[in-house]
């Protein structure tokens, strides 16, 4: 029997510890800003996001199918369904709507991230808010929770969905051409496009334009003016206006040094419609989390409302952290006690409830040989016999009477804390 | 700063990929083809250049494991990874092309193709909407059509002489190809000055200063 499945791991105890630590910090940051956690199901209807065009494409959920007959699939982003719930169970709440979560997505085919096929993602939904506040907002939670879980030099690009539609519109090109040329700005191509060009009948200015576009990416106010110079639309350069306000207001909050600004950010989901942004870390090659602005999701659901968010890759985030070393969990200090006499077992039992109430990591096992020991990692040894004997791991020792729990415990942490 | 890591595909394009870099200026060693070293680090230029199979390129820079590479577009269009591809390099030009013997006997019902390009190939003739069967060898094409494996090969052309020899004749040119410099999508961001200027050094020895 083969039992392995392919992009799907387990996590060991060493692991989850530091994702254990990760998670309480994204929590606190979340929950310290009013996002409230929701828990929505694995299982969702196929049909939840086969509608979505440019979501997830169908080939890469994960169905399942149950009872009836009905296709399900194993949720594949997260966002859906909380765009979901906000528009059913929550109709007729007041706006705006905050949540957050931290769950595993599944997706069959996973680029850009470790080729996992479930992954661990943390995030927020503002739901009902459509003000440059609110995509401020998100833009510093983001930087923030990076900078708490420890990405020193986080960055930040912003792009807005809407700006390459305004160009499109602005250059007179064609729906069928839009999809190819979408396809080879986003992947900065600008021999692609060079080709294509030469294929498709696009006047001189607009080749003009589209050739510059690909290497126009970087600092904020240097590209937004670059952008100013070239003969677009007034719509265009109204979408331009609102990103030279957002990172005005950046610049206002001493957070500009994060950002960069790429007109031809666009996302592989296709619901964003306005603002969009990926969060990395300087020195490191992957994707850490990605958002933006998705006016039109709920609409969907029969109700109609801006919203933002943006979701945490916790792998990458893990891989790097552990690639930079910039984790501080403290070490646990786990003991092992044994005893004798069979009538000691209370007592080993009393000795280990106050242990862990001082904070240990604490067992009664009577077969520990050295290599129990040294997989579990084991820090301190109380062996209880007619004494009891104290062993530390860098070969300390220590001798008690026996006398009272309460009394002997007192010994025993005056001890450690002198070892420590 | 942290070296720039570029991922080269060994074999012919990695002497032209080292011969480029030089005429932009950079300072490398000279030995690079004298040992079976697969990897060199030039402290001076900030640099540190990796050889690996070209199949491998793609792969190697869409992890962010090399920041740049420098591969063939034949790979690129087989590998489909998400990456930017910023330059083309004008050397190593060849062709897509479907070839076979000179009496052609395959027909749009029944058609197989051997290939090094398996996946190209699919999406080639998906878009042309002709059901193919694809046969994925892994060197010498062009034995396929003349021991009857496949009627039809996908391959790339240079000069044509290979085919010419094995008395194949080319029915349809599909695409020029040429190597290409790729680049990791965050590592364009998260190192911009220092890619932009690479880019801007070997562009300037291909398509001269403008």
């Amino acid at each position: 029997m083969n039992a392995f499945v392919e992009g799907v791991r387990d996590i060991l105890p060493a692991e989850l510890k530091q994702r254990r630590a990760i998670y309480q910090t994204i929590r606190n940051i979340f929950e310290a800003n009013a996002y409230r956690e929701v828990i929505t199901p694995t299982l969702e209807s196929l049909e939840l996001y086969a509608g979505i065009e440019g979501l997830v494409d169908k080939s890469e959920m994960f169905k399942v199918v149950d009872d009836q007959g009905q296709i399900l699939v194993l949720r594949p982003d997260l966002t859906m369904p909380i765009a979901r719930l906000a528009a059913s169970r929550f109709q007729d709440s007041p706006r705006p709507l905050k949540f957050s979560y931290l769950s595993s997505a599944f997706q069959s085919r996973n680029s850009q991230s470790l080729s996992l096929k479930e992954k661990t993602q943390a995030g927020v939904e503002l739901i009902g808010a459509a003000s440059l506040e609110s995509d401020l907002e998100m833009i510093i939670l983001l930087l923030k929770t990076l900078q708490k879980v420890g990405v020193e030099n986080p960055l930040i690009d912003i792009g807005h969905a809407d700006l390459i539609n305004e160009i499109f519109a602005d250059l007179k090109i064609v729906e069928a051409q839009k999809v190819e040329l979408r396809r080879l700005l986003a992947a900065k191509n600008k021999i692609g496009i060079k080709n294509y060009l030469n294929k498709i009948e696009v006047n001189s200015a607009a080749k003009k334009i589209l050739l510059a576009l690909p290497a126009l990416f970087g600092s904020p106010f240097t590209i937004i003016d670059k952008l100013k110079e070239m003969p677009l639309s007034k719509a265009t350069k109204t979408v331009l206006k609102t990103l030279s306000s957002l990172f005005e207001r950046l610049q206002e909050f001493d957070l500009l040094q994060y950002i960069t600004f790429d007109p031809m950010l666009i996302s592989r989901h296709g619901y964003y419609t306005g603002l969009i942004f990926k969060g990395y870390a300087r020195g490191y090659s992957n994707l850490l989390a990605s958002g933006g602005r998705y006016d039109n999701l709920t609409k969907n659901f029969g109700l109609e409302e801006p919203a933002v968010g943006f979701a945490l890759e916790i792998e990458n985030l893990l891989d790097y952290l552990n690639k930079t070393e910039n984790f501080t969990i403290k070490k646990e200090a786990r003991l092992l006690l044994s005893y004798q006499n069979k009538g000691d077992f209370y007592f080993a039992y009393q000795l280990s409830e106050q242990l862990r109430q001082a904070g240990f990591t604490a067992e009664i096992y009577n077969q520990a040989d050295q290599a129990y020991l040294k997989f579990q990692q084991v820090s301190y040894q109380l062996k209880i016999t007619s004494k009891i004997d104290l062993l530390g791991y860098q070969g300390q020792s220590a001798s008690f009477k026996r006398s009272s729990p309460v009394k002997s415990i007192k010994q025993i942490l005056t001890k450690l804390k002198e070892w420590e | 700063m942290e070296r720039l890591c570029i991922a080269m595909a060994k074999g012919r394009l990695a002497k032209k990929a080292v011969k480029l870099f030089r005429q932009a200026g950079y300072d490398l060693p000279e030995d690079m083809f004298d040992s079976r070293k697969l990897i060199f680090t030039i402290a001076a230029e900030k640099l540190e250049i990796i050889f690996v199979k070209p199949a491998d390129v793609p792969i190697y820079v869409e992890y962010g494991t090399a920041d740049l590479g420098i591969v063939g577009k034949d790979t690129l269009l087989e590998e489909n990874r998400d990456l930017y591809e910023v330059l083309d390099l004008e050397y190593g030009a060849c062709k897509f092309a479907l070839a076979g013997l000179p009496e052609r006997k395959d027909s749009l019902l029944e058609r197989k193709v051997a290939t090094k390009y398996p996946d190209f190939t699919r999406r080639y003739f998906r878009a042309l909407g002709e059901p193919v069967e694809i046969i994925k060898l892994n060197g010498s094409i062009e034995l396929a059509p003349l021991t009857g494996l496949a009627d039809t090969i996908l391959d790339i052309v240079e000069t044509g002489r290979t085919l010419k020899e094995n008395g194949l004749v080319v029915y349809e040119n599909i695409r020029d190809l040429s190597a290409r410099l790729v680049v990791n999508k965050v590592s364009m961001k998260t190192r911009q000055q220092e890619i932009s200027q690479l880019i801007t050094a070997l562009d300037q020895v291909v398509n001269g200063a403008d």
